[in-house]
């Protein structure tokens, strides 16, 4: 049984401003300007316990809390790693007073409309991607089960901001991926105005794709190399994506339903279409085979 | 999940005591601009709740030696007990209140049940979560064996997967003239073939075995007059044997090369890791 996200109110859940996030974890990862760290109630079974948590401020409106819990929400069902807890807190501008520091009082200054904060557990000790697999860290991470189905699921979503500040690489025993900052899901497209673009997909013109995901643009950037042992890896690496990507429509199946509910309930039955339209298409072999390049 | 609905809805809990919190730094030396953490505080409007400070002081004795940590003991005792006066009054701390080398930092809000209770849960909520340590397997150590133990087990295996059939194909006495050939061990009407060891981690060791069993059949084959397919089995440690990744490509490298020779002399080869895959093989060729 996948966790689940937990909802709360800003007022009863978010218990104390820790500090800037370079100042309390050691890499600025997955930050946009409000992001911060403090201590949340996350943890559905136990509302009363808060754990450290990084927390990163969006308007009721902004597809980017949708966007985070969706990702989320998917990578528990796919497998993929990452921050065990996560919660949904809501307020309004009243909620927010100097005590919750810089980012949450200067980023809700002119606000009138609800807030809401995405939280995760704060993940310590980790470092940096590319300090812990040197420069070509794409290449180590598509070597890893982990980091192929991360690639994957990135492949579907649409997410375009796999950058290394995205992916942790927390310094458990052995080393573990960790993917963290999914608001830029459906190419970063606002879904609630515009049906999203397939922009990784080449168009029937011929026209090669506008924009790939980070680490299947790595894939293919591979195909086209003149050596030939890279050429067969990165064939290899795209069949073996294109695998992991077949169990996706069972998971989609598992949480299309609750997705539709969120999408619907707080951005409108048009953009829940939308958003749904984009993501039945991408579970889609054909989709599949069209962004990895198996088939054109 | 509709979060207007959740904004609405009547809060589950609602902390009683709300303040601010602080961390509470020492500066041993004003010359140099380390600090320590040493403490933190628990503010309301009004003034100081309650506070926790460091106990143990044995670290800055490894930094400042004994006499250092005696003045930071002093310190600490001088501030725990302004820090007391003030709570039990109720009145703001400033930096006049405490000794010095001692600064009160104000950091955010904090709410909890209690000002003890935030406390409390600010010292123990940094959360690690722990994975399971994977088991520490030490990688198996390379045995060589002698090629005669290997070559024997493989025909022990063929004799259990072709029962009396074997005892027609295996040939592991060779008598007068045939002596010379004594290493070719199966052979068929109008064909010949032999199982031949591999168990070795240099690379070119292997390829050179290959190599000498495929001239010892074709020999044979050609001192005999016979004229069907001749066929090597040769049996190969893997990285599970404990050869290295790097040994056992080197292996696999060599024997590639080899078989493509081999073939374009009409000489059937085999090369496997375990002895029931190459005894299977034997078995096919056999009933060719």
């Amino acid at each position: 049984m996948p966790a689940t996200v937990r909802l709360g109110k800003i007022s009863d859940s978010y218990l104390r401003y820790i500090g800037p996030l370079g100042e309390q974890i050691q890499a600025h990862l997955g930050e946009n300007r409000t992001t911060h760290v403090a201590s949340v109630c996350m943890d559905p079974d136990q509302p009363m316990v808060p754990g450290r948590s990084v927390v990163k401020f969006f308007h009721l409106s902004d597809k980017g809390w949708l966007n985070e819990y969706a990702a989320w929400t998917m990578a528990q069902i796919l497998g993929v790693r990452v921050p065990p807890k996560a919660a949904l807190l809501v307020g309004s501008r009243s909620d927010i007073t100097d005590g919750h520091g810089p980012e949450l009082k200067q980023a809700t200054k002119h606000v009138s409309t609800p807030l809401v904060l995405w939280c995760t557990s704060a993940m310590e000790p980790h470092r940096n991607i590319q300090t812990a697999l040197g420069r070509s860290w794409e290449s180590s991470v598509l070597k890893t089960e982990a980091g192929r189905r991360i690639a994957a699921m990135d492949g579907w979503l649409g997410n375009c901001d796999r950058i290394a500040s995205n992916l942790l690489w927390w310094a458990s025993e052995s080393g573990a991926l960790m993917a963290i900052d999914h608001e830029k899901a459906a190419f970063n497209q606002d879904w609630t105005l515009k049906t999203p673009e397939h922009l990784d997909e080449p168009s029937a013109d011929g026209t090669p794709a506008r924009v790939r995901t980070h680490l299947i643009d790595h894939i293919q950037h591979a195909r086209k190399s003149n050596d030939k042992k890279t050429r067969q890896a990165a064939s290899g690496m795209a069949n073996a994506i294109s695998a992991l990507s077949k169990h996706h429509p069972d998971a989609w199946k598992a949480f299309r339903e609750d997705l539709a509910v969120a999408a619907g309930n707080n951005f409108g039955p048009a953009a829940r279409d939308r958003l749904l339209s984009f993501l039945d298409y991408r579970v889609t072999e054909d989709s599949i085979n069209r962004r990895l390049g198996l088939v054109i | 999940m509709n979060l207007l609905e959740t904004l609405r809805s009547p809060s589950v809990q609602t902390p009683n005591w709300r303040g601010q919190w602080a961390r509470i730094w020492l500066q041993p030396s004003v010359f140099s601009a380390q600090r320590f953490l040493i403490g933190l505080a628990m503010m309301d409007s009004t003034g100081l709740c309650d506070f926790r400070l460091i106990t143990g002081t044995e670290k800055f004795g490894c930094i400042y030696g004994d006499a250092g940590r005696d003045l930071v003991d002093q310190i600490i005792t001088q501030a725990r007990q302004a820090l007391a006066t003030a709570r039990e009054h109720h009145t703001p701390v400033d930096a006049r209140t405490l000794p010095p080398g001692v600064t009160i930092d104000p950091v955010g809000m904090v709410a909890d049940r209690s000002p003890t209770q935030a406390l409390e849960t600010a010292l123990v909520e940094a959360e690690i979560p722990m994975e399971p340590r994977p088991e520490l397997v030490k990688a198996p150590r390379f045995k060589s064996r002698p090629a005669d133990e290997v070559v024997a087990e493989v025909l022990d295996s063929i004799r259990l997967r072709m029962k009396l059939d074997a005892n027609t194909l295996i040939r592991q006495d060779h008598f007068g003239d045939e002596k010379h050939t004594g290493m070719v061990n199966l052979v068929r009407p109008h064909a010949a073939g032999m199982v031949v060891s591999g168990w070795y981690a240099n690379s070119q060791r292997v390829q050179l075995e290959f190599l000498l069993a495929a001239n010892m059949v074709e020999s044979y084959m050609a001192h005999h007059k016979k004229t069907g397919e001749a066929a090597v089995f040769l049996l190969a440690p893997t990285v599970e044997d404990g050869l290295s990744a790097k040994q056992s490509q080197e292996i696999d490298d060599a024997l590639d090369q080899i078989d493509y020779h081999l073939r374009s002399r009409n000489l059937r080869s085999a090369v496997r890791n375990r002895v029931d895959d190459l005894a299977g093989d034997v078995a096919e060729w056999a009933k060719l």
